[in-house]
């Protein structure tokens, strides 16, 4: 079988496989050098930490906690600012062979526009997420997520400075994720990532305090992987009309999973938290994904893109 | 390949063949454990007691944990094995505790920076509290080796996770009836005094850092000048080591934890305020910018 069994196009974003990692699971593409088993070159994309105009430290500790068959993190955007992005990181990691995704977020529509602004004008981004979705942050993030008007307005903001693939990364904190996925659509996003964290909280029950610092947190892991292909699945429904390939995760931890979210209707899909307990997890599940190829007479991966029978 | 041996209370020490990391572990540097084992076959019973019974020697299972938990690396040995000592305290313990000889384990590391041994100082105090004993071991037979004299001074609840034995000589900065030692670094010719919060025969009543003060106020400055501090344990203890430290301007450098997620530095979980160059205070990763900091160099005050 040849590489480009897996080769998937998303929008005009060309990648080897549609593997990519979820941001903030990866930081900013250095980390996991050193792993064995692992290499950068295995994966489609690299979706970098989500990144602010200024510089920010992120939530106070504890950050994270082990929930069953998942994890609970409040971060809070901890990053170094777009333009210690741009000058100090991507002339190091501009070099992998592979594509990067900027994962980018704001506190204010402008606040995203001038990031993705100052994006466009270097060089070695080949796509942007902009996350309206992340649930760990007072101002912006899921605020612009959960009201359609509001997402349409970022997203509007960001096409008008992005001319390369612009993803929106919707959350599944909402009654009905196809409005914002149609609002996102009609702002001019070319392709949509489902889905970021669920909100969730642990408690201490001696002290009666909730166990993260921040005291609510984003869940993922293998625990939300169900409600995440359904999500998928519901929005296909409607970005399959427009043309707008989807990019799904939640819980992914094997290319069994993986291919769930394709049938589902994925074209792409991003594992995350499944990476901390198993930094093999990617080359498992690219060998996983060229058996299921073979086992099943398909040419190439996109074919089963949404071939999901309902009973 | 596991091999779990039961310490004093819930104190666990288990070993594990890893070749790689045995050779290259500095001390400081800790590993990544996961114990990936899944849930018991279904076992039918006649009764109810029948079920109790078989719960006495296999208790009922857990599922199994997600995250690598970090543990200081304790010891490595020339057969290629690797020690870690930790107390069962969660989940994730129990269930290592109970990995049993043959069992599988995900073990990611050497992982972190290390002790700055470039200029080992004349005697080295080890200050340790509760399961923070651990780590030090591979610090003190590095130092030892390097001809550092040894102060080793540990504090624990009750129970020691470590051999003891009674000691005849009495200190200088002691009761004289405060005489128990830990056979390991005793061997190593090390001064060793424990302190536990619970009162116990041959051991000091209290902490690690009243048996610091104390010996710190035994010694005159020239003596302080060739002395230096390691230590690892608990946030509250770790400060108030580093405050002594700073009072008798003695270099001293801390191993730290935090509640980790990937271990790696990619999720931001686990960070630590650490003064920069222009003196303001960032958040730094535990996992991979340390675990060991400078003592002066961390916001103890900053910890919200």
């Amino acid at each position: 079988m040849t590489q480009d069994a897996l080769a998937v196009n998303l929008a005009g974003l060309q990648l080897a496989n549609p593997m990519i990692v979820g941001s903030g699971t990866f930081g900013f593409g250095e980390e996991f050098i050193n792993i064995s088993n692992f290499a950068n070159e295995d994966l489609g994309a690299i979706t970098l930490k989500g990144t602010t105009l200024e510089p920010r430290e992120g939530n106070k500790t504890p950050r994270v906690a082990e929930t069953p068959s998942g994890m609970l993190n409040s971060i809070g955007l901890h990053n170094p600012g777009v333009d210690a992005l741009i000058n100090d990181i991507l002339p190091r990691i501009r070099k992998f062979n592979t594509r990067l995704i900027a994962n980018i977020a704001g506190g204010s529509v402008e606040e995203y526009r001038e990031v993705a602004r100052r994006i466009a004008s270097a060089d070695g981004i080949d796509a942007l997420e902009v996350n309206i979705s992340c649930p760990n942050v007072h101002r912006g993030g899921v605020e612009f997520g959960t009201e359609p008007a509001a997402a349409a307005d970022v997203v509007g903001a960001v096409r008008e400075v992005w001319s390369k693939p612009l993803i929106a990364k919707l959350t599944p904190n909402v009654t009905r994720i196809a409005t914002i996925a149609e609002a996102c659509i009609e702002a001019g996003a070319d392709i949509l990532s489902l889905i970021n964290t669920l909100r969730g909280m642990v408690i201490n029950t001696e002290t009666r305090r909730p166990l993260l610092g921040a005291n609510y947190g984003g869940l993922s892991g293998p625990a939300i992987k169900p409600l995440a292909v359904l999500l998928v699945h519901q929005t296909y429904q409607v970005a399959r009309e427009k043309n707008v390939p989807l990019i799904g995760m939640g819980g992914i931890s094997s290319a069994s999973d993986a291919i769930e979210f394709m049938l589902a209707g994925a074209s792409a899909f991003s594992v995350g938290t499944s990476l901390f307990w198993n930094p093999s997890v990617c080359r498992q599940i690219l060998q996983g994904l060229r058996d299921y190829l073979a086992r099943h007479g398909v040419g190439n991966i996109s074919e089963i893109v949404g071939t999901l029978k309902l009973n | 390949m596991a091999d779990v041996a039961r310490q004093e209370g819930d104190h666990f020490t288990l070993r594990f063949d890893a070749p790689e990391i045995a050779a290259s572990a500095r001390p400081g540097q800790f590993v990544n454990v996961r114990y990936p084992g899944g849930i018991e076959p279904p076992a039918a019973f006649d009764s109810y007691a029948d079920l109790q019974a078989h719960h006495k020697t296999h208790p009922p299972a857990e599922p199994p944990f997600l995250l690598a938990r970090p543990f200081g690396v304790r010891r490595v040995r020339p057969d290629g094995s690797v020690e870690i000592l930790f107390k069962a305290v969660g989940r994730g313990t129990r269930l290592l505790a109970r990995a049993q000889p043959g069992t599988k384990l995900d073990v990611l590391g050497p992982i972190g920076n290390s002790f700055d041994l470039s200029t080992p100082p004349g005697t080295a105090i080890l200050v340790a509290g509760g399961t923070g004993i651990a780590p030090l071991y591979l610090l003190a037979d590095t130092l030892h080796k390097l001809g550092s004299e040894l102060v080793v001074l540990v504090g624990t609840g009750y129970d020691v996770p470590m051999s003891m034995s009674d000691s005849e000589t009495v200190v200088h900065f002691l009761d004289e009836e405060v005489t128990a030692v830990i056979d390991e670094y005793a061997e190593m010719g090390a001064l060793v005094r424990v302190a536990t919060m619970t009162p116990r025969t041959g051991c000091f009543t209290g902490t690690s850092v009243d048996l610091l003060e104390r010996y710190l106020q035994s010694l005159n400055p020239k003596q302080l000048q060739r002395h230096a501090i390691y230590s690892c344990g608990p946030w509250a203890m770790q400060a108030a080591v580093a405050k002594l430290a700073e009072t008798n301007r003695m270099q001293c450098q801390v191993l730290l934890e935090e509640r980790m997620g990937c271990g790696l530095g990619a999720c931001m979980g686990c960070v630590v305020k650490v003064r920069q160059p222009d003196g303001t205070f960032r958040n730094k990763r535990v996992c991979v910018d340390g675990p060991v900091f400078r003592a002066d160099e961390i916001g103890w005050d900053l910890r919200e």
